[in-house]
């Protein structure tokens, strides 16, 4: 065999060596914050689920609470059905908006909560419901945070070079939605607490 | 095959030293961009359980806290699904009130990896300074339980909350030292309880012991002792050369890392998931 074809073919070996290498590091890569962004996305639905259960218990317990009160309580309940909506669907940008208009709502009746608390105890358990229920906001806006991060993460590693030319070989998503909680605020209407 | 061969046959003793020197090298570096890691929070104490950065607690409350944490963990440790409960104290002192707010408490239970199978619970106190007299007293300000994963239902916030007024906001005791031995007992009982099915039983002659054995005390010396390292102590001496502190610090360096620090005793590798709340005092 002649120097030149060996040469070609150690060349080609070696291309074609360092290519798949490339290939899988990037792909394995891309699989890891990939992952991490599901998992990230789990954790938070996983949190929201249980408040869901958390707000479910409340239920009984705020029977004949004041108009203002009673306002933002339907304004949970209407959050929280839309977020069953969304999350039945699979839809992530649904449930991201739900629970941004959930967690305002949510926000404000604590807020009430605190600044009358003779009026607003409402029943049996319902301080205890809603302390748990605030320390779940706490957890959920944990998760939010590392979910956010991964996404971050994932975000830029498909947008880099030269990720980005594997991303696109393999069909990965352009760029995932981060969970903004200002979506969906303002359509929280403003109320009026010293009425 | 004979460019390999005259290649080895060209390398010198020289060149011998010099690689081992290069590979010693980039292991020290290793060693120093390991150590360069950047953690936002002190790494716990030796005695793991007990972190008392602001130094209020009594050494007694201390060695309490260790045996009863200590005791506990072995206790559960087998225990197959939630087995490994670590119960860990840390306390900080704080300029003022609103400096508790930067502490992010879940990542540094993250940090600590507080807790076998996410059993972990981290209490952390904070502390304010006043001077009066010229003499400086520590006032407690925030006090929180942040429980492991797996602790949550046992450790709600509402429940962290009751625990916390019965005890280091209650009138429990003016006390500090008294009132955290009754927030540990108080959490070794309802984590026995709520989490394994098993009795635990304090009752208030273990806090008449506890003071008891606090005002027969007898401080000495040994109390602040650190731990000696007389090697480091060379190290860092300016009569040993670079490569002696290469070659010695190397074994005790890798051994360190190996054994997991010095740190006997060590966390579970617990996660928090950040169920809990600040508290209006």
């Amino acid at each position: 065999m002649k120097k030149g074809v060996l040469i070609a073919i150690v060349v080609a070996v070696l291309v074609i060596v360092i290519l798949g290498t490339t290939t899988i590091v990037n792909y394995n890569s891309l699989v890891d914050v990939d992952e991490n962004v599901e998992l990230a996305s789990s954790q938070v639905t996983s949190r929201l689920n249980q408040r869901q259960a958390l707000i479910e218990q409340l239920v009984p317990t705020v029977v004949g609470l004041q108009e203002h009160a009673l306002a933002i309580y339907t304004l949970i309940t209407e959050a929280r059905e839309a977020y069953s909506i969304a999350s039945a669907a699979g839809d992530l940008a649904g449930m991201i908006e739900a629970d941004a208009a959930e967690a305002l709502a949510i926000n404000q009746l604590l807020v009430v909560m605190e600044d009358n608390p003779s009026e607003i105890y409402a029943g049996e358990g319902f301080l205890d419901l809603m302390q748990n229920i605030s320390g779940m906001e706490a957890s959920i806006a944990y998760y939010r945070g590392l979910y956010n991060e991964s996404v971050s993460e994932y975000n830029r590693d498909v947008r880099h070079f030269p990720k980005m030319i594997f991303a696109s070989m393999f069909n990965f998503d352009g760029s995932k939605p981060y969970w903004k909680m200002n979506d969906g605020a303002d359509e929280i209407p403003q109320i009026d607490f010293t009425n | 095959m004979m460019a390999l061969m005259k290649f080895r046959k060209s390398i010198s003793q020289t060149e011998v030293l010099r690689t081992k020197q290069f590979i010693v090298f980039l292991l020290l570096l290793l060693v120093v961009l390991t150590g360069c890691t950047k953690n936002d929070y002190p790494r716990p104490t030796k005695d793991y359980y007990v972190n008392d950065f602001a130094q209020i607690l009594h050494p007694v409350t201390r060695d309490f806290i260790l045996y009863e944490a200590d005791n506990m963990y072995g206790y559960t440790e087998d225990i197959e699904g939630n087995g490994g409960t670590q119960i860990v104290f840390a306390t900080f002192v704080v300029e003022n009130v609103d400096d508790v707010f930067a502490y992010d408490l879940n990542a540094l239970f993250n940090q600590w990896r507080i807790g076998k199978n996410d059993m972990g619970v981290l209490v952390t106190m904070f502390f304010t300074e006043s001077v009066v007299d010229e003499i400086t007293y520590l006032n407690l300000e925030q006090a929180y339980i942040v429980p492991g994963l797996q602790m949550e239902s046992v450790l709600t916030p509402s429940v962290q909350e009751d625990l916390l007024n019965a005890t280091l906001f209650g009138t429990v005791s003016d006390d500090l030292d008294v009132s955290v031995m009754y927030l540990l007992y108080e959490l070794k009982e309802l984590i026995y309880d709520q989490a394994y099915d098993l009795l635990y039983e304090w009752d208030e002659t273990d806090i008449d012991y506890f003071v008891q054995e606090r005002d027969s005390y007898v401080y000495s010396s040994d109390d602040s002792a650190m731990t000696s390292m007389s090697w480091l102590i060379f190290l860092l001496s300016p009569y040993s050369s670079f490569w002696d502190k290469a070659f010695t610090a190397l074994p005790f360096v890798l051994m360190f890392l190996l054994s997991g620090g010095l740190i006997v005793r060590k966390g579970g590798g617990g996660r928090t998931g950040g169920f809990w709340i600040f508290r209006k005092r």
